[in-house]
C-alpha cells in the first residue's frame, strides 16, 4: 500500500514499485487508506509524512492504535533529526529522506516486508555453507572459520539477514555503521570488498553480488 | 527642534522629578513649621498657666481686693493705649469682673469669648490674635491673655513664603534645565537615528559617529557599529555563498543539459543511452549532495539540533570512524594511524560529530600526499587530524572554512567545498575551537573540546 498526496510521486511509486514485482495500491487520502485497512491486510505500507489535512505520524499511530502491525516505511522531505526519531517512536518500522533511489525504497521494502516486526533475533544464520554464530561473533564458510574483523562480521550478519534482497550502500552505513550522512568515499564498498574477498575469494562460488547503481546481494550458491 | 525637545523623555523626566522634589520640600517645611508653632503653643500654654496659677494662690489668699490693690494701683482700668506696652513687651494682659460682670481691673475688651484660637481684641490698631485662660474666684472671674507672640506668625509666613517661592522660582528652573539637558540628549541621540535612518535608506557604509567620551552614547553607537559591521560581513558572507552556489551548481546542471542533448541524438543507440542516464544520474547525485550539504549547514547553524544533545563517548566515536576509514586509507596506499584516549564525554549530537569526523579525515583522503601517513588524535582535550605532507598553503589559511571555498583554485577535485564549513559550524555548535595548526609541518586541524561540563 501507498498512501502520498502528491499525485507525480504517487504514480512514480506505483509504477516503480509494480514493476519490482510488488502488488501496489495506492491512496492519496490517509482516511480512504485507513478505511481500506480494515477490509484487506498489506505486506507492507509506504507512508507519506507530509500530507495536507493529517500528518503521517498522526495516521501511523492510529493504525498502530488500531492494532493495524503492518510493517510501515515513513517518507519525508525533511531529514531533521528529530522527525526521525517522531517516526520511529510513532511506529514506523523504517524512514526514508526524499529524494531517494527508487531501488533503495524496493530493497528496504523487501527487508521489513520479509520478517514481522519484532521478530526473535536466532542464534545462528545459515546461508549456503556460511555459518554465523552470533554468540562466539564467528563466521564459518565450509566448515572453515573466517578471519573478519568486527565490522566485516556485523557486515555478513546484516547481509545474512536479508538473503535473496538487495542491500544498498545507505542501508548498510544505517545499520551496520549507525551512520545518518553520505559519506565521499568508497567506505562501503572498500568493507565490501574485503568481506568479499574473505568469504567469497577463496571459494567456488560467489554469494555476495553487487547489483549495479543498487546495491549488493548475498545468495546461496 | 522645540517641540521635540518638549516632547522628549529627558524633558518629561526632569519635570517629574522637579514634581516629586517639590512635593517632598513642601512636605518637610510644613511638617517642621506646624511642629515648631506647635512647639511654640505649648510653651505658650505653661507661661499662661503658671501666670494664672499664681494669680488663684494669692487671690485666694488675700481676697480679690487686696490683690488689685497689691497690683493694679490707682488706675486699674487700662486704656487701649495701655495695650502697645504688653504687645511689645510680651507681658500679660487681665480683666477682672465681678459677678456682676463689671470690670474690676485690666482691660475692659477682653472678655472670654475672645479665647477661641486665633481671636483678636476689639481694638482699632492693634490686629495681633491672643491666646488666654478664663479662671474664676470668690466674688467674680478673671480672663489673662497674651498676644501670640511674633515668631508664630513668622513661622508661618516663612512656610508660605517658602512655597510660594517653589514655585514660582522652581518651575521656571525645572523648565529650563529641562529643556537644556533634553537638547543635549536629543542632539546626541538624533546624530544616532539619522545614521540608522539612512542605513534603512540603503547607505549601508554609515556608521554613527563616536565622541571618544565612551559615555552611554558612544556605547550606544559603538553597540549599532558592532552590529552593523557584523551585519556586513554576513551580507558579504551570503553573497559569497549565492555565488558559490550558483558556480557549483551550475556545472553539474550544464552537465546533464549536455547529455540530455546527446539522449536525443542517441536515441537509437541503447548502449550509449544507458551510458548517458548513468552518467546524469551522477550528476544529480552530485546535485543532491551540495543541496544536502547546504541544508545540513544551514540546519547545524540554525542551532536547532542543540536541543537534541546528550551524553555520548567520544573515544568510542572517534575510535570506530578510525576502524572504519582505515581499510579506505590503505587501499588508497595511505595510512591511517588512529590513537585515541579512553573515556573521553560529551554532550552532543552523535550524528553531527560523526560527520564532522568523517568530513576531516575525507578532506585528509583527499589532499595528503600519496603515501601519506594521517594521523588522528584523541586527548582528554583536543582531538587532531594531520598528515605528514607539505601543508597548506598560508594564503589560504584564513579562508578554508569558509563556504565553496577551495584552496584548489582549478576546482578539478571533487568535493564542494561545503565540507570544512560544515566541520566548522559542527565544531562551533559543540563550542569547540577548530583551528588549522600553522605550526605543524602537514595540514593539522586541531579541534579544541569544550571544557568538560560540571
Amino acid at each position: 500500500m501507498v498512501v502520498e498526496d502528491d499525485a507525480e510521486t504517487r504514480d512514480y511509486l506505483a509504477r516503480g514499485l509494480g514493476e519490482a514485482g510488488f502488488a501496489v495500491t495506492a491512496f492519496a487520502e490517509p482516511r480512504a487508506a485507513m478505511l481500506d485497512l480494515a477490509a484487506h491486510s498489506y505486506d507492507a505500507i509506504v507512508l507519506d509524512r507530509m500530507m495536507p489535512g493529517m500528518d503521517g505520524i498522526d495516521v501511523l499511530k492510529l493504525m498502530r492504535g488500531a492494532q493495524i502491525t503492518t510493517p510501515v516505511i515513513m517518507l519525508t522531505a525533511r531529514s531533521a533529526i528529530d522527525d526521525r526519531v517522531a517516526g520511529l517512536e510513532a511506529g514506523a518500522d523504517d524512514y526514508l529522506v526524499k529524494p531517494f533511489a527508487l531501488s533503495e525504497l524496493v530493497a528496504r521494502l523487501k527487508t521489513i516486508a520479509r520478517r514481522p516486526a519484532m521478530a526473535e533475533p536466532e542464534a545462528d544464520l545459515t546461508l549456503g555453507d556460511i555459518r554465523l554464530d552470533r554468540l562466539k561473533r564467528e563466521a564459518t564458510r565450509a566448515g572453515e572459520l573466517l578471519d573478519l574483523s568486527p565490522l566485516e562480521f556485523k557486515l555478513l550478519e546484516f547481509m545474512l539477514q536479508n538473503p535473496g534482497t538487495v542491500v544498498t550502500k545507505t542501508m548498510l552505513l544505517e545499520k551496520v555503521w549507525g551512520y545518518r550522512f553520505d559519506p565521499k568515499t568508497s567506505l562501503v564498498q572498500t568493507h565490501m570488498s574485503r568481506l568479499r574477498a574473505k568469504v567469497d575469494k577463496p571459494f567456488e562460488h560467489e554469494m555476495i553480488r553487487t547489483v549495479r547503481g543498487s546495491g549488493y546481494v548475498i545468495d546461496a550458491p | 527642534m522645540r517641540r521635540s525637545v518638549v516632547r522628549s523623555t529627558t524633558f518629561a523626566r526632569v519635570l517629574r522629578a522637579f514634581g516629586i522634589f517639590v512635593l517632598i520640600a513642601l512636605g518637610v517645611l510644613w511638617a517642621l513649621t506646624l511642629l515648631w508653632r506647635a512647639n511654640l503653643a505649648s510653651t505658650e500654654w505653661q507661661l499662661l498657666e503658671a501666670e494664672v496659677a499664681w494669680i488663684e494662690a494669692d487671690i485666694t489668699e488675700n481676697g480679690i481686693e487686696d490683690f488689685l490693690d497689691a497690683y493694679a494701683g490707682d488706675e486699674r482700668i487700662w486704656e487701649d493705649d495701655f495695650l502697645y506696652e504688653p504687645l511689645e513687651e510680651g507681658s500679660f494682659i487681665y480683666a477682672f469682673r465681678d459677678e456682676e460682670d463689671e470690670l474690676l481691673a485690666g482691660y475692659g475688651d477682653l472678655y472670654p469669648t475672645d479665647l477661641k484660637a486665633g481671636a483678636e481684641l476689639f481694638h482699632p490698631e492693634i490686629d495681633v490674635p491672643i491666646r488666654g485662660v478664663k479662671f474664676g474666684y470668690d466674688g467674680g472671674y478673671a480672663v489673662t491673655a497674651r498676644f501670640e507672640p511674633d515668631e508664630r506668625s513668622d513661622i508661618l509666613a516663612f512656610a508660605q513664603f517658602g512655597t510660594f517661592a517653589l514655585f514660582l522660582i522652581g518651575l521656571p528652573l525645572a523648565l529650563f534645565v529641562g529643556y537644556f539637558l533634553s537638547r543635549d540628549v536629543l542632539r546626541r541621540i538624533e546624530v544616532i537615528s539619522a545614521t540608522t535612518a539612512a542605513i534603512a535608506e540603503g547607505d549601508m557604509a554609515r556608521r554613527a559617529p563616536e565622541t571618544g567620551q565612551n559615555d552611554e552614547f558612544d556605547r550606544l553607537a559603538g553597540g549599532i557599529n558592532h552590529m552593523l559591521g557584523a551585519l556586513a560581513q554576513l551580507n558579504a558572507n551570503i553573497e559569497a555563498v549565492s555565488v558559490g552556489v550558483a558556480h557549483d551548481l551550475k556545472t553539474p546542471l550544464a552537465n546533464i543539459g549536455g547529455r540530455l542533448e546527446l539522449m536525443e541524438r542517441d536515441a537509437g543507440d541503447p548502449a550509449a543511452l544507458q551510458g548517458h542516464i548513468e552518467a546524469a544520474q551522477d550528476y544529480l547525485d552530485e546535485l543532491l549532495r551540495i543541496f544536502e550539504a547546504l541544508l545540513r549547514l544551514g540546519e547545524v547553524e540554525s542551532g536547532r539540533r542543540k536541543a537534541a544533545f546528550a551524553p555520548l563517548d567520544l573515544s568510542e566515536i572517534v575510535a570506530n570512524m578510525g576502524e572504519a576509514y582505515a581499510p579506505v586509507f590503505e587501499d588508497a596506499q595511505k595510512s591511517l594511524e588512529v590513537s585515541v584516549a579512553p573515556g573521553v564525554a560529551l554532550d552532543g549530537d552523535r550524528e553531527l560529530l560523526e560527520q564532522m569526523l568523517s568530513n576531516l579525515l575525507e578532506n585528509a583522503l583527499e589532499h595528503s600526499r600519496d603515501a601519506a601517513q594521517v594521523q588522528l588524535t584523541l586527548s582528554a582535550s583536543a582531538l587532531t587530524i594531520g598528515d605528514d605532507g607539505p601543508g597548506i598553503p598560508p594564503a589560504h589559511h584564513s579562508r578554508i572554512f569558509e563556504r565553496f571555498y577551495r584552496a584548489d583554485s582549478s576546482r578539478t577535485n571533487p568535493g564542494s567545498g561545503l565540507g570544512l564549513a560544515l566541520v566548522k559550524s559542527i565544531a562551533d555548535l559543540h563550542a569547540m575551537t577548530i583551528t588549522l595548526d600553522t605550526r605543524a609541518k602537514g595540514a593539522v586541524f586541531s579541534i579544541a573540546l569544550p571544557p568538560s561540563q560540571g
